[in-house]
């Protein structure tokens, strides 16, 4: 194993991204440390996606692989991030292409339930119902709900994810939670 | 419209209703260590993405270019007009000449094809389509699209009618990339195939169902073009040699039109990174650095670019962008092609116009809370046309003061009267129109939204007559919102009057 017990988002100042990306192109260790950085939010997100920890464990794999490969055709332009989530769209779109399937929020949610630390919160009546709302959110909307709030990806990164300028998302996003608040 | 107010409360609960579980640590170190632990990586780096081709420039330039530059320039393996740079060669192919067919006076061009090792980017382009059979142009283009290749009802999901296809000699069809991957993947008749082909496989065929926007039924359908690729040698400049500039150059500013110490201005210089001479223009590269930015600046734009020549000749430069202050944050480079060719010898670049963007809420982190970007005033229950109200609210961003001074009901045509809205309304007739002064030295510029779903505030128009305030309007589909109007001022941007020269000497 190497070195660490904890497993956690690592925190890194942005600032050190762009000589971390350089060096990773030719050190594995510094690809160590942005895979530190971002892999449970890409974890987390494709578990969201998938529902299940095998299936998100594999498909997380095979990003962090994929952009390892990757990497020295990458040119840092600041959107790391949204290059790395890119990836991990793809993988799972190629998932999903082979399963012929895809696990909605509902399915999600009772696996998130199972295995939720805060379980006590999983029964409040109020989240129940904040998951219904956003099950019934089209898949787009979904998926810019999970990308901000389970991978807590940034609006300049959800912007350079989906091609969109990223005043376009946070309108889009802000008037998606007034509609969430309103249906509560 | 938009409604900032959503509480971090309600985000906490979004989060916690969606909670997933983490990594655990097992599969996290398991991951961690094959990766470490996987042989170093030394492809060769990769090319900027390209999203056109001007192939017969290509195969000339191939054919005149001596491959000892290729060390004289470091990476850059040339610049194709309409394309940008190509910084390697290593397993590309090209479309060998570009071929058309023509069918019952329509005639579909396949003009370029670059394949990556990764990627294909085809482009092609159709004439003699007749404009009432034209999606754009036809008179029902929009209010029946589904007479057109690729048109869908608002609403309904994206057709792909009009996207094309590539066959391999295998009967292997590439599909046009869905995935979002290349930015580059906007228009139709420049689609990316998010695929390799096999390094034997240089006839494919374009197979296209309907030429996109084409009105259904009155042009041919069903194409089919083989066409030929040819290897690019590794190493070999395509296009035009790039000059990098490493030497350092004189950047100049002329005596500021606002002293610093009286306003924030921000301190900006111009630096020049790449000179590439054509034929015809002269493309350069720059971007600007800012002295101390105040941390809400996200972007400074050029507006008015020239480069004078050797002989004293300046000539007017065009920007190959678009302004989306977002997209080109303080540091990004920005590409402009001179109306003209330079004469040989030194250049001096001029920007004599630059904008200054500020969006305090929107900078990460934020330096403006949506609430502190918020003004309200009470309209009652039931506002009239023409009615004003007196506010005289202060802001300041970035140390900028500005004030809205007041606010008045008004209609569509009011806005109709500044600009010419081709679309017209859209349903966007009623709305509030804001009266916004600053330092008139400044060119400020706001940009405001009202708050309230239910009236889909949108339609917005900005107008600064010459010596007078700026007017700001934005319109609503809903009538007029009454009662307590929320109004937030997303960002505001000023013009920076200084002049900057760069100067470069071969």
């Amino acid at each position: 194993m190497i070195g660490y017990e904890a497993v956690k988002t690592t925190s890194m100042n942005h600032d050190e991204l762009p000589d971390l990306i350089t060096a990773a192109k030719s050190d594995p260790r510094a690809f160590g440390r942005l895979y530190d950085h971002y892999l449970q939010p890409v974890y987390r997100y494709l578990y969201s996606r998938l529902g299940n920890a095998h299936e998100a464990e594999d498909v997380t794999s095979l990003t962090f692989i994929a952009a390892y490969e990757a990497l020295p055709k990458y040119r840092e332009q600041g959107q790391f991030a949204a290059w790395l989530f890119r990836i991990a769209r793809s993988k799972m779109n190629d998932h999903f292409r082979r399963n012929k399937y895809e696990v909605e929020l509902e399915a999600a949610e009772r696996i998130s339930a199972g295995e939720d630390a805060l379980g006590a919160l999983i029964h409040d009546e109020e989240l129940s119902k904040l998951r219904y709302v956003i099950r019934n959110l089209n898949p787009e909307e979904q998926d810019l709900i999970r990308l901000r709030y389970v991978a807590e990806l940034t609006f300049v990164e959800i912007a350079d994810l989906l091609g969109k300028r990223e005043d376009a998302v946070k309108k889009t996003m802000y008037r998606l939670l007034a509609r969430l608040k309103s249906q509560m | 419209m938009n409604d900032l107010n959503t509480s971090p409360e309600f985000e906490e609960k979004v989060r916690k209703a969606l909670k997933t579980p983490d990594a655990t640590p097992e599969f996290a170190n398991r991951l961690r260590n094959e990766l470490v632990r996987r042989p170093v990586q030394m492809k060769p780096k990769n090319f900027r993405l390209a999203w056109a081709v001007a192939f017969a420039l290509v195969l000339t330039i191939l054919a005149v270019s001596a491959p000892t530059l290729v060390s004289a320039f470091g990476k850059i393996f040339g610049y194709v007009p309409e394309v940008g740079l190509v910084e390697t060669t290593n397993g590309l192919r090209m479309l060998a000449e570009p071929v058309s067919s023509t069918r019952d006076g329509v005639t579909l061009t396949i003009t370029h094809v670059f394949a990556y090792p990764d990627h294909i980017e085809l482009q092609y382009e159709v004439n003699g389509i007749a404009p009432e059979n034209d999606g754009w142009q036809a008179e029902d283009g929009i209010s029946n699209p589904t007479a057109f290749c690729g048109g869908v009802n608002p609403g309904s999901l994206k057709s792909n009618a009009g996207d094309a296809r590539l066959r391999l000699p295998d009967g292997t069809i590439l599909e046009r990339d869905y995935t979002g991957k290349y930015p580059q993947n906007v228009f139709a008749m420049q689609p990316v195939y998010d695929s390799a082909i096999p390094a034997d496989a240089n006839t494919l065929t374009f197979v296209l169902d309907c030429i996109p926007q084409a009105r259904l039924g009155a042009a041919p359908e069903n194409w089919e073009i083989s066409f030929d690729l040819v290897e690019v040698p590794a190493g070999t400049i395509v296009g035009e040699p790039v000059i990098e500039v490493t030497q350092p150059v004189v950047t100049e500013e002329a005596p500021a039109s606002l002293p610093p110490e009286a306003l924030p201005v921000p301190q900006v210089t111009a630096v020049l990174e790449r000179i590439i001479p054509t034929d015809t223009n002269t493309v350069m590269y720059f971007h600007f650095e800012v002295t101390n930015p105040d941390p809400s600046l996200i972007s400074i734009m050029p507006r008015n670019v020239s480069v004078i020549d050797s002989l004293g000749q300046q000539y007017h430069m065009i920007g190959s962008f678009v302004w989306q202050p977002f997209e080109y944050q303080v540091g990004s480079a920005f590409e402009f092609v001179s109306e003209g060719k330079p004469a040989p010898g030194p250049l001096t670049l001029v920007i004599d116009q630059t904008v200054a963007y500020y969006w305090p809420i929107y900078v990460d982190p934020p330096q403006a809370t949506s609430e502190e970007m918020t003004f309200t005033f009470d309209v009652g229950e039931n506002p009239q046309y023409g009615q004003k109200w007196e506010l005289n609210i202060p802001f300041n961003i970035a140390g900028f003061d500005f004030q809205i001074v007041s606010a008045e009901a008004v209609k569509f045509e009011d806005v109709g009267n500044y600009h010419n809205y081709i679309d017209g309304s859209q349903g966007y007739e009623y709305g509030y129109q804001f009266i916004v002064v600053g330092d008139p030295s400044l060119g400020l510029m706001v940009e405001m939204d009202i708050h309230g779903d239910e009236y889909q505030c949108w339609l917005s128009d900005v107008y600064k007559p010459d010596n007078e305030p700026l007017i700001y309007t934005q319109l609503c589909k809903n009538g007029y919102p009454t009662g307590q109007v929320s109004v937030t001022i997303l960002g505001m941007s000023i013009e920076l009057n200084d002049d900057l020269t760069v100067e470069w000497k071969p």
